[in-house]
């Protein structure tokens, strides 16, 4: 027996199964016809999708302390709580939803994992090789999670669908590392509930992939509820890296920031959206959004497409967004002191891609971060001599 | 020794140096006064090689370099310091980590070794003593943040690590206190060297009262119209530039 049909025979699957089926019957494959996937066009991926997919690990961990179980989600589906929290926290109805439903429909594997109610806990993943893996997340109330990702070497396509759900004052402290292969794909949604006064804190940090799509909805449900998401995307070659962030203020005195950065060398692209919407009765929230772009060459491209939709008067919100290339300004005072012009720009980019990396919560992944772009401007650097 | 003969030079087709003539010996520092708008940092980010400053006609030499020949940095190599009158902020690029890398630049175009890290900050701390500058902000983000008069005091630290055989300084004395303009100064004095020819571009009479130069040029509308020993600067403190504007 597969892991999918043992999936399946989970009684309370069934139903999310029929509606994934049925968003995948209504809207199949997302179109540029969509907001979300006007820059990014998914164009030969669907027919990587049709080959059948390894029945590979979904999920390996590679360290864990503190007290976090860590369940295999075709046994955890058994149970009713898990039966009934997977599937909530991800939208799947819309067009715009269906990799969550494709992912629903043929999943594959992968864990459950729940840090008890106060308890303070580490957990460090490896995504596998599989197609369509799948986490559930559940922080409990006042507990800590610190949960590290890395996608090192995925399937040639893949599209993973995590769920996290944070209970009151809960906190989580989110790092993925994507450092793929130049020839992968990966269309990855990670969605947060976030509850009262509790905190998720997401660091994305894209570096590799020939497609590299991050989908972050963040929903702040509970009052005093506050999301912190900040990225890199640093693509070289034909590379296209996208970063997907929406975020809804639901409760009272909800706080948002977004600080995002892509650095674009060579064709490479990169599409950063941060739409935030603040509902009505989301009175006195609070939303900064940033979000800044460098083209390290005439080919590369940028899309920045920030947007706010506020429903009501009592907010405080700021956005920005900016692409550009090197200060010239910058260039020329680094270089008025002897410093060769190469030298000089590598400078001004490892400056630029610090102020996410150095804000990194893992010192050691920082510095591989740090390792890849040096080692990549190294070789531009040699290329342009 | 700089020579400048005859330069013409234009900013987005606009002619703001119009036939300038200059020469500083070695050892010797001269100061370059003029109403706003005459063209000094012109001459400065000329002499820099900043680009979109098109030289028209004339030469620029410094000891046996053409330097019109010459890149941004490779003028910088072979010893040309200016000292911006507005100092870039480079936030993210550490000032240590910068100046190391600015002086290894400068050591290896001169066919030197890598200068170790012990080395180096064993410069490094010399000079902060001589410009009176704290190891603190030695060690921050390169002019990011720094006050006027700290990014002024930075320039002249640079200045102390890459012992230049040209230092321009556009206004060095513009935005500092009393103290900093005594500190900057009594800097530049330890500076003064056989083998340094210096250009002090500046407005005013008491930066010349703490660093005394051997001669004073007049720049106006582009051209040096008028030259003088120290006692120049004190008669233009009184009279202003339209007696000269009318000869
Ligand atoms: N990009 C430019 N395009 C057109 N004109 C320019 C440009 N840059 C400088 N100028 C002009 O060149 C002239 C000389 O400017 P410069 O900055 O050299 O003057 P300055 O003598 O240093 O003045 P100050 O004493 O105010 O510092 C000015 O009239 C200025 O407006
Ligand atoms: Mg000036």
């Amino acid at each position: 027996m597969t892991t999918s049909s043992l999936l399946k025979d989970a009684p309370a699957f069934a139903k999310l199964a029929e509606r994934a089926r049925a968003t995948i019957a209504t809207h199949g494959w997302p179109t540029s016809r969509l907001e979300g996937f006007r820059y990014t066009s998914l164009r030969g991926v669907a027919e990587l999708a049709s080959d059948d997919a390894p029945p590979l690990d979904a999920y390996s961990v590679d360290g864990s302390s503190g007290d976090v179980r860590i369940e295999p989600l075709a046994t955890a589906l058994q149970r009713d709580d898990v039966a009934a929290d997977f599937g909530s926290v991800a939208e799947i109805d819309t067009a715009e939803a269906a990799l969550v439903a494709f992912n629903t429909d043929a999943v594959q594997g992968g864990l459950v994992i729940d840090v008890a109610a106060g308890a303070d806990a580490t957990l460090a993943l490896s995504l596998g090789g599989a197609r369509w893996p799948r986490l559930l997340i559940r922080v409990g109330r006042g507990a800590r999670l610190r949960l590290r990702e890395r996608w090192t070497d995925p399937a040639t396509l893949t599209a993973p669908v995590t769920e996290i759900r944070l209970s009151d004052a809960a906190v989580c402290e989110h790092l993925v590392l994507q450092d793929a292969p130049t020839d992968r794909r990966i269309l990855a949604t990670v969605a947060v509930d976030v509850g009262r006064d509790a905190r998720y804190e997401a660091h994305v940090v894209q570096l590799g992939a020939a497609l590299g799509r991050i989908a972050l909805p963040v929903a702040l449900r509970g009052d005093g509820s506050h999301c912190s998401l900040s990225g890199l995307l640093a693509g070289a070659g034909t590379q296209h890296l996208d970063a997907h962030v929406v975020v809804d203020h639901i409760g009272q005195h909800t706080r948002s920031e977004q600080h995002f950065k892509g650095l674009f060398g060579d064709a490479a692209s990169g599409v950063f959206r941060g739409n935030v919407r603040i509902a009505r009765e989301a009175r006195f929230a609070d939303a900064q959004q940033m979000n800044r772009n460098l083209l390290l060459s005439e080919r590369a491209r940028a899309h920045a497409k920030p947007q706010l939709e506020i429903d009501n008067e009592d907010v405080k919100a700021s956005h920005g967004a900016t692409v550009g290339q090197l200060d010239a300004n910058q260039l020329f005072y680094l270089r008025s002191r002897g410093i060769p012009e190469s030298v000089a720009r590598d400078l001004l980019v490892q400056a630029f891609a610090d102020e996410i990396v150095a804000a990194l919560p893992d010192a050691a992944l920082a510095e591989t971060v740090r390792g890849v772009l040096r080692g990549r401007l190294a070789v531009a650097a040699e290329v342009h001599a | 020794m700089l020579t400048i003969e005859n330069l013409h030079v234009e900013v987005d087709g606009k002619a703001i140096l119009k036939g300038l003539s200059l020469t500083v010996p070695a050892g010797e520092v001269h100061a370059i006064m003029g109403p706003n708008g005459s063209g000094k940092s012109t001459l400065s980010y000329v002499l820099a090689g900043k680009e979109g400053y098109v030289v028209t006609a004339g030469s620029i030499r410094i000891g046996d370099f053409d330097l019109l020949e010459m890149s941004v940095d490779e003028r910088a190599q072979a010893g040309v310091f200016l000292a911006f009158q507005y100092p870039v902020e480079v936030p993210g690029v550490n000032n240590k980590v910068f100046l190391r890398h600015a002086l290894n630049a400068k050591r290896k175009a001169a066919g030197q070794p890598e200068l170790d890290a012990v080395s180096f900050i064993k410069l490094l701390n010399e000079k902060l003593a001589l410009v009176g500058m704290s190891k603190e902000l030695a060690g921050r983000e390169l002019n990011s943040g720094y006050s006027g008069g700290e990014k002024k005091k930075n320039e002249i630290l640079q200045m102390a690590m890459l012992d230049p055989k040209l230092a321009i300084l556009d206004e060095i004395d513009s935005g500092l206190d009393i103290d900093a303009l005594k500190a900057v100064a009594a800097g530049v004095n330890a500076l003064r060297s056989p083998q340094r020819s210096m250009l002090l571009i500046t407005h005013y009479q008491r930066l010349l009262d703490a660093i005394a130069p051997d001669h004073v040029h007049v720049l106006l509308d582009g051209r040096i119209v008028h030259a003088g020993g120290p006692e120049l600067a004190l008669e233009l403190e009184e009279r202003g530039y339209d007696w000269l504007r009318a000869a």
